[in-house]
């Protein structure tokens, strides 16, 4: 298993990237938009786990650009998002993607490394 | 010439010999004067001197005198009788002034730069009163002529202003304050000229009246902000962190006190913005130390990182409890009480350091209570009733420090939530005052505490009352009407 991880956060961005590693994934991090793009159209990632807020982008933008490459199912199971604001906005707004949330903090890690791994297909905190 | 026509002449006579600074009788001058104009003094005495005076004290007039009985009237008439002064009644001190007696009426005229309106406040000597507003710009005629004029008598026909009480001879004056322009005029019935020394005395009283306006248009500015924090209060309940020092009452102070807060309003939005802010670290923290918690083979290197695990779930629970604190507006909903109460003990608990804290149910059956009301406003009275209990006991100097919540089922459809301390007690003469807003014995307090918790209080249908004494807990009771 392929996993993307863009996370511009290194200590998260690390920390995840040896958690999931643990479980036997394939792991590829990038803290920068532009990079994480060239990957994804470069690579075929069963995952993509993406932060909401970086510097240079946001998550929705990329999962826009991915719509070029992926239809909307496809972009619905791949994507799981990230996020340190958990307003209501930006809970619909994945909504209208179809993805998962995740808020950070995650409240048990170790069961929601195992949610990015084996899909999860609701909205999860 | 009769006494009908001329009626303060009695009073009159005393001003006539007197000088501001020594007693020099209008007598030594008449010989220095053309012969015209001694023929009208001699007259006049002669017409002053038929009513001599019978007290010779007051012939001598000297500045110490006048401010000694200025202040005796304010004292009785204005300062004792109302804690804020009311211009509407102030004209009246000129009127109670001796050296006035026999003016009719006392206009008092203020502007505040910048309004396009003036206030007016008149008293006629037998009570009537007149409040009226003045045009900017007309005051601004009158005080530029009472200036000019040097405060001697000018035409009053020149001012052609309806609201201005000039009545016969009169005496003017202006006052310029920091942030207001003030005209004082008073008016005799009659047309003698004012003496020398009553436009003397006139004028040193309103110099020296000058620092007691300022005053009296700042307490009447500081009541006015009072209101408004009131108000303000009665509809912000998320005011509980307010930091302030109300007791200067400079002006500056008082502005800065409502632009914080102003500023207090908007810590609802920052705290939002802490909470995101600190997210990301927070998380950080916790997939580090849970990686390392994966791969660390030491036990005593793994207990080192499960603390450091706990501390940054702390960080995380003390940031959700704020903001639950301040989001959780208007839900009721069914909550434990233990289980809140333990998590108001959990934001308090760097306060509460060498405080011990013990929450009693009685009967202990109740332990598991569970009650349907807003947790948020629930959370915040009882987070300041036992805050309060830990300020009083930090002053204490007891062995046996203790803090009691004691939760009790009186009847079928109440709970009783007491929060109690043994620290020095809250003394007598100001237990009446604690829910007064802005009453505080603290350094530091802002004195919005308990009127908040009351305030919350009856929003969740319930009471707070308390008791303490010299030698007895002091006790803060909850009574909380349940479903």
């Amino acid at each position: 298993m392929k996993i993307l991880i863009i996370e511009d956060e290194l200590l998260i961005q690390k920390a995840l990237k040896k958690l999931l590693e643990a479980q036997g994934v394939q792991v590829i991090a990038t803290a920068q938009g532009d990079q994480a793009l060239e990957l994804i159209k470069d690579n075929d990632f069963d995952r993509i786990i993406c932060d909401l807020m970086l510097h240079d982008i946001t998550g929705f933008d990329i999962i826009e650009e991915c719509k070029k490459k992926y239809k909307y199912t496809e972009i619905s199971h791949k994507f799981m998002l990230m996020t340190a604001y958990s307003s209501e906005t930006v809970l619909n707004k994945a909504r209208e993607y179809g993805c998962p949330v995740f808020t950070k903090p995650f409240s048990n890690i170790h069961e929601t490394v195992n949610l990015f791994i084996s899909g999860a297909n609701c909205e999860a905190q | 010439m009769e006494n009908q026509r001329y009626p303060v002449t009695d009073q009159y006579s005393q001003f006539v010999d007197a000088k501001i600074t020594d007693g020099t009788p209008v007598e030594s001058e008449d010989r220095l004067k053309p012969r015209s104009s001694r023929t009208c003094d001699q007259i006049k005495k002669k017409l002053y001197q038929r009513f001599e005076l019978a007290d010779t004290n007051t012939r001598n007039v000297s500045l110490h005198t006048i401010q000694s009985e200025i202040r005796k009237v304010l004292k009785k008439q204005f300062l004792i009788q109302r804690p804020f002064l009311s211009f509407q009644t102030l004209p009246r001190l000129f009127l109670q002034l001796t050296y006035f007696k026999h003016f009719n009426s006392a206009q008092l005229i203020i502007h505040e730069k910048g309004s396009p309106f003036a206030e007016s406040y008149t008293i006629f000597k037998h009570n009537e009163s007149r409040a009226t507003k003045i045009e900017a710009s007309n005051f601004n005629k009158v005080f530029n002529l009472v200036k000019k004029s040097k405060y001697k008598q000018f035409n009053q026909t020149r001012l052609d202003i309806s609201d201005i009480d000039i009545y016969g001879t009169f005496l003017a004056h202006t006052l310029l304050l920091q942030h207001h322009g003030v005209v004082v005029i008073i008016s005799r019935n009659d047309f003698l000229p004012p003496s020398q020394t009553e436009s003397d005395v006139f004028n040193i009283t309103c110099n020296y009246l000058i620092h007691f306006f300022e005053i009296a248009l700042i307490s009447r500015k500081k009541l006015a902000i009072e209101e408004y924090k009131k108000s303000l209060l009665e509809h912000v309940q998320q005011n509980l962190f307010l930091k302030n020092n109300f007791s200067d009452l400079s002006e500056q102070h008082l502005s800065n006190d409502y632009f914080h807060l102003q500023r207090i309003e908007l810590l609802g939005e920052l705290l939002n913005t802490l909470k995101h802010e600190l997210s990301n670290p927070l998380f950080g923290l916790g997939l580090g130390t849970q990686l390392l918690l994966d791969y660390a083979q030491d036990e005593e290197i793994k207990s080192f990182i499960q603390e450091i695990n706990k501390n940054a779930l702390r960080c995380q629970r003390i940031i959700e409890s704020f903001s639950s604190l301040y989001h959780g507006q208007s839900t009721i909903e069914i909550i434990s009480l233990h289980e809140t109460i333990k998590e108001v003990q959990r934001l308090v608990r760097s306060e509460s350091k060498q405080i011990p804290q013990r929450i009693i149910f009685l009967p202990p059956e109740i332990q598991d209570l569970q009650i349907k009301t807003n947790k948020t406003w629930l959370s915040l009275i009882l987070f300041n009733l036992i805050l309060n209990s830990c300020q009083a006991l930090k002053s204490s100097d007891r062995e046996d420090k203790l803090i009691k919540i004691t939760v009790s089922k009186p009847s079928e459809g109440l709970v009783n939530i007491d929060v109690s301390d043994n620290g020095p007690g809250i003394p007598q003469n100001i237990q009446s005052k604690i829910f007064d807003p802005f009453f505080t014995t603290k350094i530091d307090g802002t004195g919005v505490g308990l009127i908040i918790c009351k305030n919350l209080a009856s929003k969740i249908g319930s009471k707070i009352l308390f008791s303490s004494g010299p030698d007895v807990d002091t006790t803060f009771t909850l009574h909380l009407p349940i479903m």
